[in-house]
């Protein structure tokens, strides 16, 4: 059976359900699979879907306005969203737009403690005066979860995608009433109705709280002190935790390795106090490692003990699944030369040379099937001065006197002149 | 149950919630009500309608890539049936990331099947079966995609670009590789 037994709707459709890099490749195929990959309907629906947005922490999608523009300037403005718009400052501002969306907290009293969730939709505020946490919906200036929480309560939130459901892994390691119990819980919220349930809940039975914590899907991350290796920073993502740390042996490597969280699927066990206690007691197992890479630039390694190592991971906006994985470090300085020996002697008043500090960005590919590799692959590799100039986030949030302003920046399309929706 | 007779006239005893995944079987039911009446599906054939509707060859023990499971959330997955066989287009976006047991033998049909497979998924309006797994390797692949070379050959697609054609779409595409 020849491949044009398809027709054209029902290629379209797989399209629709395909991200930008395969269309892509798609519209590279021949003329008639260009035709279609081509479409406007496509081409709107990938602008406007939430997964493409939230990966670039995009403002809510105007249908009408996407709506006036032909498939080349659809096809410029993911172009441009996904290159763009870099950092905010010092420079590579002035191609920007930005869309301001203000969040008033009347009500609220003092200020809260504020974190702008991934995708950039939600928000999470922690009133100390309220002793209450509370998530609210940027987009249309809404409430939509509050939870009583103490002064240190710790929580990490993981978007459903494409749904209105979150998991909130709340922590309390410093215990209200003074016992050496320590608790940790999990809700699931439904951000359209507001309820909330708690699926899961533990009691601490150790001082042995650590520092990191995250929830993915349905498996949540909590280290133990004492239990990370020195200066590790982690991560988790669907399946995979990815990590970076100092290599214990002679040559001090950071090192940036990714583990499969099926790895340890032989020391699952049933998560009860004793069965933790009982394990915390025991030497842990060595963490299995899928992947791992030396961190260094230019042949100089990055970071050393006293430089500190910064590790973002975010979703690819182009490629469904695949992970951006950046990490930012300062550079050991290459061997002295013989001549920068000799030049020690002659100059008496050396000036220090400025840091160097290097970004390396990683594209990482987690496996679809059981028996096949993964993949992480290094993009790029660049010398930086400060960490504002690549790490800064495209959407910041500010305190403004009772409300929060969230500005979405975004990259200006090269085809229009003036921007409709610039304020 | 509710019995189907495909093209060429076999009976299949199918369970309502799965035949209900496919639209155009729904709305039938529907208009009909209850009835032991045969549904016709003209289009599809018996080899297919098995595809279509055959369950999963059992349940993993731990999802390994992080899957929501719960009961609660809207995302509650069978382990006993096909995943694909979702309704929800919503849900398809997000699980076309990750590649099940089931959908890897499912996706090593042989080629004829796999498009009468889409054909019949596009006829039972099956939203989430129509999807981009035919464009994937489903393993080794860094990218997203096959390159379009590997594609044409898979499907054996004629190439109908000139040489200056094809050197231009590549430039215009070249942003998104090493993005």
């Amino acid at each position: 059976m020849p491949f044009d037994v398809l027709p054209e709707d029902v290629l379209l459709s797989i399209l629709c359900l395909c991200d930008v890099y395969t269309i892509l490749t798609v519209s590279a195929i021949n003329k008639s699979l260009r035709h279609i990959a081509s479409s406007k309907q496509l081409w709107l629906s990938l602008v406007q879907d939430s997964t493409f947005r939230a990966a670039l922490d995009l403002p809510p999608p105007d249908p009408e306005e996407l709506g006036s523009h032909s498939t080349e300037e659809l096809i410029d403005f993911v172009k441009s969203s996904v290159i763009g718009p870099g950092p905010m400052w010092p420079r590579g501002c002035s191609s920007a737009t930005v869309t301001d969306l203000e969040l008033p907290l009347d009500e609220m009293g003092d200020r809260p403690a504020f974190r702008l969730l991934p995708g950039a939709r939600y928000i999470l505020l922690h009133s100390i005066t309220q002793a209450k946490l509370y998530i609210y919906d940027v987009w249309n200036a809404r409430r939509v979860w509050e939870h009583a929480a103490e002064d240190h309560t710790i929580c990490q939130i993981d978007l459903v995608p494409g749904t209105s459901i979150a998991r909130v892994f709340l922590a309390q390691p410093v215990p209200v009433d003074y016992s050496e119990q320590h608790t940790l819980h999990i809700e699931e919220v439904d951000f359209t109705t507001g309820l909330s349930r708690q699926t899961f809940e533990l009691g601490f039975p150790t001082s042995s709280f650590g520092t990191a914590y995250a929830i993915v899907g349905d498996y949540f991350l909590c280290t133990m002190l004492y239990s990370l290796v020195y200066d590790a920073k982690i991560e988790l993502i669907p399946g995979h935790i990815i990590s970076t740390y100092l290599e214990s042996s002679a040559t001090y490597h950071q090192i940036l390795a990714i583990t499969r969280l099926d790895a340890f699927t032989t020391y699952w066990q049933p998560l009860t106090e004793a069965c933790l206690t009982a394990q915390l007691k025991r030497e842990p197992p060595t963490t299995p490692i899928t992947v791992k890479t030396a961190l260094g630039y230019d042949n100089r390694p990055l970071g050393t003990r006293s430089v500190t190592v910064h590790l973002t991971v975010t979703p690819n906006a182009l490629r469904r699944g695949a992970y951006n994985v950046d990490v930012h470090g300062g550079e050991i300085a290459a061997p002295e030369t013989i001549m920068g020996k000799i030049s020690n002697f002659i100059t008496v008043n050396r000036t220090p040379s400025p840091a160097r500090q290097a970004l390396l960005s990683y594209r990482f590919t987690p496996t679809l099937s059981c028996k096949g590799e993964c993949q992480l692959r290094l993009i790029s590799g660049q010398r930086v001065f400060s960490t504002t100039e690549t790490s800064f986030p495209r959407t910041i949030t500010q305190w403004s006197g009772g409300s929060i302003i969230v500005p979405y920046r975004q990259q200006e399309w090269p085809m229009r002149r003036v921007p409709k929706y610039v304020k | 149950m509710v019995l189907l007779v495909t093209s060429d006239n076999e009976q299949f005893q199918t369970e309502k919630d799965i035949v209900e995944r496919s639209v155009l079987i729904k709305n039938m039911l529907e208009d009909v009500g209850e009835s032991d009446q045969p549904i016709p599906l003209p289009n599809v054939s018996s080899s297919v309608l098995k595809k279509v509707t055959q369950p999963s060859t059992g349940p993993t023990e731990i999802d390994v890539r992080g899957r929501y499971l719960s009961t609660a959330s809207t995302t509650v997955e069978s382990p006993s049936r096909p995943p694909i066989l979702e309704q929800s287009q919503d849900e398809t976006r997000k699980r076309t990331t990750d590649i099940s047991e089931w959908d890897q033998k499912f996706i090593t049909v042989d080629q004829e099947m796999l498009f009468e497979i889409i054909l019949a998924a596009n006829y039972l309006d099956i939203k989430s079966l129509l999807c981009r797994r035919w464009l994937q390797d489903g393993s080794q692949h860094d990218q997203g995609a096959r390159p379009p070379e590997e594609i044409r050959k898979l499907f054996n697609i004629v190439n109908d670009f000139t040489p200056e054609e094809e050197a231009q779409i590549k430039k215009e595409n070249e942003w998104a590789e090493d993005r």
